[in-house]
């Protein structure tokens, strides 16, 4: 058995551990879990790329709220009229009032379901632990909500443990822009949870950009449930983080239903970034899309695992997963592991990947006339990200693309 | 008027004695116009100085001057001729290799300004590679020989800048830029080049207007300028497209890779007749092509036959006809 990084165990955490304010059983419940299992390493299969024994050795400790120093509408919010929400260290300081809080997070049952699922639940039983406030989430009518995340701090490592519940009725046609944010260099690290229900005929366009600082740990681990006609669409784009893994677990439980992760991941430096999906086709007519692209500079390492599950149950699925990567630095490495199990046998999926440098054909031709190299790979990048989020809302899209060309800016390349 | 002829005497000095200075700093080239012109107008002014004091003694000043004034008029005659004489693309002895196979084995061409020169030749026999080594794709490597462009080496010159020297390549295959808009693209192009040539960018209203009349000519649609660069355009759509980005860039010297390749005959006139459009004292055209056909449309000065990595025959317009009916078989074989 492995052992626990003594952080984690009961007896020597600090904060919600030691002072426990609600005592809620489940607590010590997913404590007994994690003290059972341990942090994950890279002996496990889902684990083979990832390494957190550098956020271990953080020795951060359960973060403790903190004051808000400054005005929450200073935040790079994307859309003017959305109902906002700002977490500081995974503590509610800034809510909209049409959306109901924290008071409901407590009677949410911890979902035990992850860990029993693949023996790597850890990082869910990590956040049941710890879990701070979140966002409890239950849409009855079409709504835009902006979540910000904000880690402030000292010297002292700290983990943050936003735990995020999304329930869209049936029918509500939803937009959430989850956004993490670095402001300052302390060290506050985020092991997030989010567990999501679409209703029936319900759609959710799910944004997120991980956009924290450069030293930090940044974790998430979604849980998407979809029901009859179903869609769900994650954009993506992740850029901060010194390391940075999120993993999605959806589950296509009713016919029609959709699950999309559309997204890009831009690392330079020695950061280290994780994308692992899991689909589960669970029902006939399904469908499901990824798109990843990755852009890697420096002495960047990036993964990509992309698992589709089509049960036997699970006639005419249509699975689609595409994962492309342009490596701009020999010492960067990219592992993508791209995997189908099929149970069923009138269905339609397809994968495909490929990792290089950028393409010298289209490279010369935009030289030939005249175009300066640097400038023609930048061109050359803009396109190969650009059309990810072409089918999200302006304002969004052009938050995002800006984010983008800052980040090509940043002499990159 | 003793005074006056003192005066032009000493100013001729002057100047002789500041070009001896110019040069020594080195602020002037000893070869340039200005140093024989400043020279010759110094040597002439002390010639009539000289003259005028002249009483049958001092011949030597005379004789003297009077050659200074013969060299100058020499000076300025030579750096002006080569104007009119080098070509505008002189290709010497050119040599070419990619991954260790020779394409190019020793082509000597010269292309004057103002003339379309044809590249005729069978499959494989190099005509590609000339283009690519031509417009400096890194590929490809020169292991002997020179180009160069209106007297400049573009041996050591990256693509970009050998666009802003005045080269452009129309391609054989016109590449597709998913996620970039063609005007955006035209733009940053044109504005490159101006700027590595030290022209100010032009303004998007002037750009615009400029590229709303080119396109109009060669039936480019707004459309078509909105879409990202050659992304689901047809085979025609491409080459024009191609002739479009000519007309903007003006080059000096343009290759046309077998820009008749996948061109119904309505797209061939209207892509030839873009072309002769372009044709000007100040503009020369290397076509390169498989097939006659394209030359009735552009009609060249001269044609070239490549075979193998030579170039084995010249010759008048006449020659492509001539190849048309006897096939290159004839022609490679006695070379």
């Amino acid at each position: 058995m492995m052992t626990l990084p003594s952080r984690y165990r009961p007896e020597t955490a600090h904060g919600f551990l030691q002072n426990p304010t609600d005592g809620a059983p489940w607590r010590n419940e997913a404590l007994a879990q994690l003290k059972a299992r341990g942090i994950p390493t890279p002996k496990l299969e889902r684990w083979r790329y990832t390494n957190l024994s550098a956020f271990e050795k953080t020795g951060a400790v359960p973060a403790a709220k903190p004051a808000l120093s400054f005005n929450p509408i200073t935040l790079p919010w994307m859309i003017q009229n959305s109902r906002k929400l700002v977490f500081a260290n995974g503590y509610l300081v800034f809510g909209d009032a049409r959306l109901t809080l924290a008071s409901h997070f407590l009677e949410v049952p911890y979902d035990a379901a992850p860990m029993e699922k693949f023996n790597d639940g850890m990082l869910w039983a990590l956040n049941t632990a710890f879990m701070q406030d979140g966002p409890y989430l239950n849409l009855h009518e079409d709504a835009t909500v902006e979540i910000i995340h904000v880690g402030l701090g000292h010297d002292h490592p700290q983990l943050a443990s936003p735990r995020t519940v999304i329930e869209i009725a049936p029918g509500v046609n939803a937009t959430i822009i989850e956004r993490y944010v670095a402001d300052g260099a302390a060290p506050v690290h985020t092991n997030a949870a989010l567990e999501i229900e679409v209703a029936a005929g319900a759609a959710l366009q799910h944004v997120r950009l991980q956009d924290e600082g450069y030293s930090r740990t940044v974790l998430t681990s979604t849980h998407v449930r979809l029901a009859k006609e179903a869609r769900y669409e994650n954009s993506f784009l992740n850029i901060g983080g010194a390391l940075s893994r999120q993993e999605f677990w959806f589950e296509l439980l009713e016919e029609g239903a959709h699950a999309g992760v559309k997204g890009a991941q831009l690392m330079a430096g020695r950061q280290h970034m994780d994308t692992t999906v899991l689909i589960e086709h669970a029902a006939p007519s399904c469908t499901s899309n990824q798109t990843i692209r990755n852009v890697l500079a420096g002495e960047a390492v990036g993964v990509f695992q992309g698992k589709v599950h089509v049960h036997q149950v699970a006639q005419k699925t249509d699975g689609y997963q595409l994962c492309n990567t342009v490596m701009l630095s020999d010492r960067a490495s990219m592992n993508t592991k791209p995997e189908l199990e099929i149970y069923a046998d009138d269905v339609k999926c397809s994968h495909g990947t490929t990792t290089g440098a950028l393409d010298d054909t289209p490279l010369f031709y935009l030289r030939s006339r005249g175009i300066p190299e640097s400038e023609a790979r930048r061109m050359m990048l803009t396109a190969f990200i650009g059309d990810l989020f072409d089918s999200l809302d302006d304002n969004i899209r052009a938050a995002l693309h800006a984010r983008t060309d800052q980040w090509l800016d940043h002499g990159i390349i | 008027m003793e005074n006056l002829f003192l005066a032009l005497g000493l100013i001729g000095a002057m100047c002789c004695v500041g070009m001896f200075w110019a040069i020594e700093q080195g602020r002037v080239d000893g070869s340039s116009r200005l140093y024989y012109i400043v020279n010759g107008i110094g040597g002439f002014l002390i010639l009539i100085s000289a003259l005028h004091e002249y009483d049958g003694g001092d011949a030597g000043t005379v004789v003297t001057e009077a050659a200074w004034v013969v060299v100058s008029l020499m000076g300025i005659y030579k750096t002006m001729r080569p104007k009119r004489e080098i070509p505008m693309l002189e290709i010497n002895n050119l040599h070419a290799s990619i991954d260790g196979k020779d394409i190019l084995k020793g082509i000597t061409l010269s292309v004057p300004a103002g003339q379309v020169h044809a590249i005729m030749g069978p499959n494989g026999s190099g005509k590609s590679t000339l283009s690519y080594v031509l417009s400096g794709r890194e590929d490809y490597e020169v292991t002997n020989g020179s180009i160069e462009l209106n007297g400049k080496s573009l041996m050591d010159m990256p693509p970009e800048e050998r666009a802003a020297a005045g080269m452009f390549l129309a391609f054989q295959y016109p590449i597709e830029i998913p996620g970039v808009q063609t005007t955006t693209f035209l733009k940053t192009a044109l504005n490159a080049i101006r700027k590595t040539r030290g022209q100010p960018e032009l303004d998007a209203l002037s750009f615009l207007k400029t590229l709303k009349s080119k396109a109009e000519k060669l039936g480019v649609s707004d459309e078509m300028l909105k879409r990202p660069l050659n992304v689901g355009f047809s085979g025609g759509e491409k080459k024009r497209m191609e002739i479009l980005q000519m007309a903007m860039l003006e080059p000096s010297f343009a290759v046309l890779d077998e820009t008749d390749s996948g061109l119904d005959i309505d797209a061939l006139k209207i892509v030839s007749e873009g072309v002769n459009a372009l044709r000007g004292p100040d503009r020369s055209f290397l076509v390169i092509t498989h097939y006659q056909r394209l030359l009735d449309y552009i009609v060249p000065d001269v044609v070239h036959v490549l075979s193998k990595g030579r170039i084995v025959k010249s010759g008048g317009p006449e020659l492509a006809k001539e190849l048309e009916s006897t096939g290159y078989a004839d022609i490679v074989d006695a070379a």
